[in-house]
């Protein structure tokens, strides 16, 4: 319980000193982005995720689209606009987007495929998908290993990681499988 | 600026903003009434749109944000509710947008490793999109003939809502229409974006993150989060970046 307290005291932390940069610093970003920069500064000092941090997180982010309702009907507000300008409105947000979309789609693919050979084999999902936060360094409580990473789509990897069918030397399968995801980029 | 003038007593006002909406002024009388009315009609709102995306077996054309938003936008209109009025009761739902944020940092930090792999082309491709996404609307602002300033207004499409409204502002746009066009282009890539891939055959997970978060900001991550933590992860980082690009690229795309 008192993990729970902590993490969510953290994030509060965080939103505040970032909220205190931007008006330090008058840049246009929102605190909160700023506030997730130290966040993931914090993270990284740390050798995973505390597990309380993991699932508060994974409980808040699951209703992103809860969060955001308030401030996208706030459309409503500007319904007259809407209807005097609403051509090049639809266009941009229709056909803008779509070749937004197109264009980045492309070049990351294009961008990937030129960073090696590899792109299939790198970017072939969810295998590669490396929580690998909580097999890279040693797990002091293995008990609660399988849940220190409550985000991830847990059923298919944690099944794949714990018993490898296919590598029969690997109790150590953990290490192995961080060297893969690493190995994929020369 | 002196840092020493900022400290003390400017944290102390940070904290009072940031908390502001959740102060126990909220939490009495008529004001709690109707806080407890809009959110649990919103929450509600909310999971019926989840179980109807569910039932439609994820049709785009059935996105969470969309229907729960027509749902919640006819009651209000019905009711005769001003956005003014829901926006106050529905304060608390609002801020926790803020916290929501700052913990995209847990996945981020634990696809550190993937991240790594695939820094150059994500950098590419943001700076391509958020390029691509002012040149189109410089494009139809040629073919519209539009004002300037509902031009500058429309630029940020792609960055993230506080960010684009910001930016423009402070160039002379109308942060009403930036607010509506960055909430339709979110609405609309992420309606739009799935079976474009599909079309195109690009079937990773980690570029239909990055897709959906340059392209649908906010909505696009939450769209992507509930789905699949890579791309939702992509997603956020991608969004992160643009909303970078956004802000240094505006100036010189408003210069135009």
């Amino acid at each position: 319980m008192f993990a729970y307290l902590l993490a969510i005291a953290a994030i509060l932390v965080c939103l505040c000193l970032g909220q205190w940069l931007v008006l330090l610093t008058g840049a246009p970003l929102p605190g909160a982005l700023l506030g997730m920069l130290l966040l993931l500064l914090g993270l990284l000092f740390l050798p995973r995720v505390p597990h309380a941090l993991g699932v508060v997180a994974q409980i808040m982010l699951r209703h992103l689209v809860l969060w955001l309702l308030p401030s996208v009907l706030g459309v409503l507000l500007y319904l007259d606009l809407l209807r005097q300008q609403w051509l090049p409105l639809a266009i941009s947000s229709v056909l803008a987007t779509a070749i937004t979309a197109a264009v980045t789609a492309w070049v990351f693919h294009w961008l990937s495929a030129k960073d090696g050979t590899d792109d299939g084999a790198a970017n072939s999902h969810p295998n590669t998908d490396p929580d690998n936060s909580p097999h890279t360094t040693p797990d002091t409580t293995p008990g609660t290993s399988p849940h220190s990473n409550p985000i991830s789509q847990q059923k298919p990897r944690h099944s794949a990681n714990t018993n490898p069918p296919t590598n029969p030397g690997a109790s150590s399968a953990h290490p192995h499988g961080h060297a893969l995801a690493q190995e994929v980029r020369p | 600026m002196s840092a020493q003038a900022l400290d003390g007593a400017s944290l102390q006002a940070v904290i009072t903003a940031v908390f502001a909406p959740l102060l126990p002024a909220q939490w009495t009388g008529a004001a709690l009434l109707q806080t407890l009315l809009w959110s649990a009609l919103t929450i509600a709102a909310y999971f019926l749109a989840l179980w109807l995306f569910k039932r439609a077996r994820q049709h785009p054309l059935c996105i969470p944000v969309l229907t729960a938003g027509l749902l919640m936008g006819a009651i209000l209109l019905g009711s005769g509710t001003s956005y003014g009025q829901y926006e106050t009761a529905a304060a608390q739902l609002k801020w926790m947008l803020a916290p929501a944020l700052v913990l995209l940092a847990v996945p981020l930090r634990q696809q550190l490793v993937q991240m790594r792999t695939v820094w150059r082309p994500l950098l590419g491709a943001v700076m391509a999109g958020s390029v691509t996404a002012m040149v189109c609307v410089l494009a139809i602002g040629w073919v519209f003939a539009l004002e300037p300033e509902v031009l500058i207004s429309m630029l940020p499409k792609s960055a993230t809502m506080p960010i684009a409204v910001q930016g423009a502002q402070a160039l002379g746009g109308l942060p009403g229409l930036t607010a509506v066009n960055v909430a339709f282009t979110g609405i609309a890539g992420a309606m739009m974006i799935g079976p474009m891939l599909r079309w195109m055959r690009l079937k990773d997970e980690i570029l239909r993150g990055v897709t959906m978060g340059l392209t649908a900001h906010a909505i696009g991550v939450a769209h992507e989060m509930p789905r699949n933590q890579t791309s939702g992860t992509f997603a956020a980082l991608a969004m992160s970046l643009t909303g970078v690009c956004t802000a240094v690229l505006l100036p010189l795309g408003a210069a135009f």
